[in-house]
């Protein structure tokens, strides 16, 4: 008898735990479902008010109630653009040397002092930016960018040491240490007899990292791009204190710019007609949409290149 | 190309990929220590008691 009445409790013990799961797995859904109409509704003002113009115009005028999103969308995918293209190559030169070159007595206190950037909340990155590194940019660095460089588009402009290129600049520095420390541990996944068959036909460690790891690590190399990409995208505080927070679309990079994540930072707090805080309400919304947008892009690449064997 | 070129032209290759994985590594502890160095000598300066037992004084005044 008693066998039967544990059989039956685990039974129902089974039945709760399946339920509770279940709700907390819908419950996430249904967060991201609740977050997007919301949006959706606080937005509707301007929806209705501008139509799709809102994305493809470049006008923000608070005090005409004329508002575009186009400047803050192209600051942000562009600075964080920069950001993946100054931080990819680094944080794969990080992961290889920890793992790769390292000696042991230097493995653990690099690796951790890559990680300890991770922990620098990013109003230090802002703060340090704005005082200390954007002089340093506007004294020293760029001005030669400008004099060798500035017949080219991108590097034409006043060194005023803000703008789209220090913004992203130091979006690499935040994203660094997500990247490098999850290719990391990718790289240290790879099982060790297939680099030994490297290192066995007389490949160099350069031949074994390029012809062995990278390929055997492809998705979980993208994964970890995609992991910094999202949060160079949403990134707010450092962004807001370094672009400059100009609503124009200027080619070149030393110019001030914005991003969403920015412009509502700087002007949310402000907003007093419903129409502007409708406006930018949806560019949260957009925001939303791109970084859904990119996750699902990632997923779709992972599934594409993942190793085949 | 005889192999001693395509040999020596591998062993660059190698140092040349491994040496910028290095800078690299140095590049991120370079600025991990520049913005501690900064907020530290920066910040410090400003820590007393007063600091944490004390409310802000209002804007405008010292």
């Amino acid at each position: 008898m008693r066998f039967l009445d544990r059989h039956k409790t685990d039974k129902a013990g089974d039945a709760i735990f399946k339920g509770v799961s279940y709700f907390f797995a819908l419950f996430v859904m249904f967060l991201l479902a609740v977050i997007f109409i919301v949006l959706f509704i606080e937005a509707w003002p301007a929806i209705t008010r501008f139509g799709f113009g809102f994305v493809t115009s470049a006008e923000w005028d608070p005090v005409a109630l004329e508002f575009g999103a186009l400047p803050a969308i192209y600051g942000t995918v562009v600075s964080s653009l920069i950001a993946i293209v100054i931080a990819v190559p680094i944080s794969l030169g990080i992961a290889i040397y920890l793992t790769e070159m390292a000696p042991k007595r230097l493995k653990g206190p690099v690796g951790t002092a890559i990680e300890l950037l991770a922990s620098i909340p990013s109003i230090i990155y802002g703060m340090w930016g704005l005082f200390i590194f954007a002089p340093f940019l506007s004294d020293y660095v760029e001005p030669p960018i400008i004099d060798y460089l500035g017949f080219i588009p991108l590097f034409d402009g006043a060194p005023l040491g803000i703008g789209m290129l220090p913004a992203g600049f130091i979006l690499a520095i935040m994203i660094i240490p997500f990247i490098s420390s999850v290719s990391r541990d990718v790289f240290q996944m790879v099982p060790p007899i297939l680099k030994e068959s490297g290192y066995g036909v007389g490949a160099t460690q350069w031949e074994v990292i390029s012809r062995v790891v990278l390929p055997y690590t492809r998705s979980g190399i993208v994964g970890a791009i995609i992991l910094g990409l999202g949060r160079a995208l949403g990134e707010t505080m450092a962004v807001t204190f370094l672009i400059g927070n100009s609503h124009n679309i200027s080619v070149s990079l030393l110019d001030p710019a914005t991003s969403i994540s920015a412009t509502l930072a700087n002007e949310f707090a402000e907003a007093v007609e419903p129409l502007y805080m409708a406006s930018l309400v949806e560019l949260g919304l957009i925001l939303f949409v791109i970084t859904f947008v990119v996750l699902a892009l990632a997923k779709l690449l992972i599934a594409r290149f993942s190793y085949q064997g | 190309m005889n192999s001693s070129f395509i040999y020596a032209r591998r062993k660059a290759v190698n140092l040349l990929a491994l040496g910028i994985s290095g800078l690299s590594a140095a590049f991120g502890v370079f600025f991990l220590i520049w913005i501690l160095k900064d907020v530290f000598f920066l910040g410090l300066p400003a820590l007393n008691l007063s600091f944490f037992t004390e409310l802000p004084a209002p804007p405008g005044t010292r």
